[in-house]
């Protein structure tokens, strides 16, 4: 039988790094939930309500709590050992399916949030990745692997750019022949293909551009090292030498010197990667400048809605969901509409 | 876990896998969740060409389960190692699912719950950024999985070079100059398939302090 407790006001029911063991309901009185960690500068609250779990996630998981828990006034408290908890559980369902969508939805926001460094910067197309896997299946000899997911390609992405590729491979493999080698790699999918040019248009600087605009020998040379030291930084970025990278773009995005169209596409574009090299790395705070900054320099630029939607991910790590969800519906509401645009949207709502 | 499942259930969302066949692909849509009941089942990534196992999971576990609520694309794909039975069942035919067994149900939001916390150890981990730091903490997540954790000093993993890299967030590269770094200190011993720690309340008074400076 669960116990009842009674907290004082003050009193703290566990601290956050306890490790977990009973379950509590608030019966009567304020219980907050407060949560610190070291690359967070502030506390966050939460305002357990009357009738309320608590103490679940990590009771259930075995592990330390992520709160603690603090009686705001005289309360009292429902305790569930674990494995009360469980008979009380199962007799009520609907508290299951509760526990389920609740859990469900932060798994996928933290999962989320990891992506956001692991992938950062790096816009996936889900139809190319699909592809990508029947293809890899089929190199590695797993023929009926490759036809299954050649079938699925195909079945998702009717009008997809690369459904001829798919259908000659997949035939291929029912043939049992092995992956060509001299195959070219698949187009890029939809619009995302657009995206990419455009901000990759920095990177295609022809010598020619500089007489176009009419730039003095001076002018001329300035513009050849810039030039030379965003290829240099883009190399490093590709080797995945974050340290050089950042050093090279970090010079080229303080350049003074971005007179001409082409120097200030580059100077732009050097600012995101350099934004995203600091993402990946954890700098969150230097990240966050350097979006900003950008955004400062450049209120119309290219990377504008990729940097908002970026600052919006850097906010949501630190924990602030109020200023996060603001980055993201500035984002959602930017024309045109596109993979940002339903990146951005699909964070919103996650989030609510 | 035992389970004594009735027949009843076992007809309605019962489904049989050959050996080595793909039951669900990564990057596809599935709004399926399977629970195990015999057999073996082999969770795999491709990254680029090359296909990385994730885990091999068996009687008693379940997989797909991230689309019991939404429709989502996979995030890997399962194929069966072994025969195996399974139970399938969707977001709607999940609620007769809990009526019937809701320590089914009650199992998986265990589940959840160790990954939520599992996750969030992750990224405690890539939001650091020292990347010394980062590989140090990576040898401590791991033995904090592992339950002799507190009582042993040297502890052994089965992981790879690659294996530190993608849990730290780090390129190859740095992850290998950090790690042979700490073999010079003869801190780490590393062989193909396992590495073997020293001294692992050295990490952890390592991570501790930093951690101390950082707040």
């Amino acid at each position: 039988m669960p116990n009842i407790r009674k907290y004082n006001k003050g009193s703290i029911i566990y601290f956050q790094g306890d490790i977990g063991g009973e379950v509590y309901v608030l019966q009567k009185g304020d219980v907050i939930l407060i949560s610190t960690e070291p690359y967070k500068n502030e506390e966050i609250k939460e305002r357990v309500n009357v009738g309320e779990f608590f103490g679940m996630g990590a009771t259930l998981g075995r592990y330390p709590h992520a709160e603690t828990a603090q009686a705001a006034s005289e309360s009292s408290v429902v305790v569930f050992k674990a494995a009360e908890f469980e008979q009380y559980a199962i007799k009520n369902t609907h508290l299951i399916m509760k526990m389920i969508r609740l859990f469900s939805k932060k798994l996928r926001n933290v999962h989320r949030q990891v992506r956001s460094i692991l992938n950062a910067g790096e816009e996936k197309n889900a139809a190319l990745e699909l592809l990508n896997v029947a293809e890899a299946f089929y190199r590695n000899h797993q023929l009926e692997h490759a036809i299954y997911a050649f079938n699925r390609y195909l079945e998702y992405n009717p009008e997809g750019v690369n459904r001829q590729r798919a259908q000659e491979l997949r035939q291929q493999a029912k043939e049992g022949r092995t992956f060509p080698s001299s195959y070219p790699p698949p187009e890029p999918e939809s619009s995302l293909a657009n995206l990419k040019t455009s901000a990759g248009a920095a990177g295609e600087v022809q010598g020619s551009n500089a007489a176009a605009d009419n730039l003095s020998a001076e002018q001329r040379k300035k513009s050849l090292a810039l030039r030379e030291i965003y290829e240099a930084g883009k190399n490093a970025q590709n080797s995945s030498d974050q340290q050089t990278a950042l050093r090279l773009l970090t010079q080229c995005a303080n350049s003074a010197y971005a007179i001409g169209r082409e120097e200030n596409k580059i100077v732009q574009d050097a600012y995101y990667r350099k934004g995203i090299i600091e993402l990946k790395m954890g700098k969150l705070t230097n990240a966050a400048t350097t979006f900003s900054e950008y955004i400062k320099q450049f209120p119309d630029g290219l990377e504008l809605k990729r940097s908002l939607l970026q600052l919006g991910v850097i906010t949501e790590l630190r924990g602030d969901i109020k200023q996060a969800k603001s980055f993201y519906s500035r984002v959602a509401t930017m024309l045109p509409h596109d993979e940002i645009t339903k990146e951005s949207r699909k964070r919103l709502e996650s989030l609510t | 876990m035992t389970l004594t499942l009735p027949a009843t259930l076992l007809e309605r969302f019962g489904v049989n896998f050959e050996n080595n066949e793909i039951i669900f692909c990564e990057h596809e849509p599935g709004n399926e969740c399977y629970f195990i009941q015999e057999g073996k089942v082999k969770v795999i990534k491709t990254v680029g060409n090359t296909q990385k196992t994730l885990d091999v999971l068996e009687a008693g576990d379940f997989f797909g389960e991230m689309a019991i609520l939404e429709e989502e694309l996979r995030s890997a794909s399962a194929i069966a190692i072994e025969k195996v039975k399974a139970l399938k069942f969707t977001r709607q035919n999940f609620d007769l699912l809990m009526q019937s067994q809701p320590q089914l149900a009650y199992q998986l939001s265990l589940i959840f719950s160790r990954r939520i916390f599992d996750a969030k150890r992750r990224l405690q981990i890539l939001l650091l950024e020292d990347p010394q730091l980062k590989v140090t903490d990576v040898f401590l997540m791991l033995s904090e999985k592992d339950p002799r954790y507190g009582r042993l000093s040297e502890m052994v993993f089965n992981i790879t070079m690659e294996d530190v890299a993608s849990w730290s967030g780090l390129p190859i590269t740095d992850t290998q100059r950090i790690i042979n770094h700490f073999v010079r200190q003869g801190k780490i011993e590393i062989f193909t398939d396992r590495m073997i720690i020293k001294n692992i309340n050295d990490f952890s008074r390592l991570v501790s302090a930093k951690r101390k400076n950082m707040m």
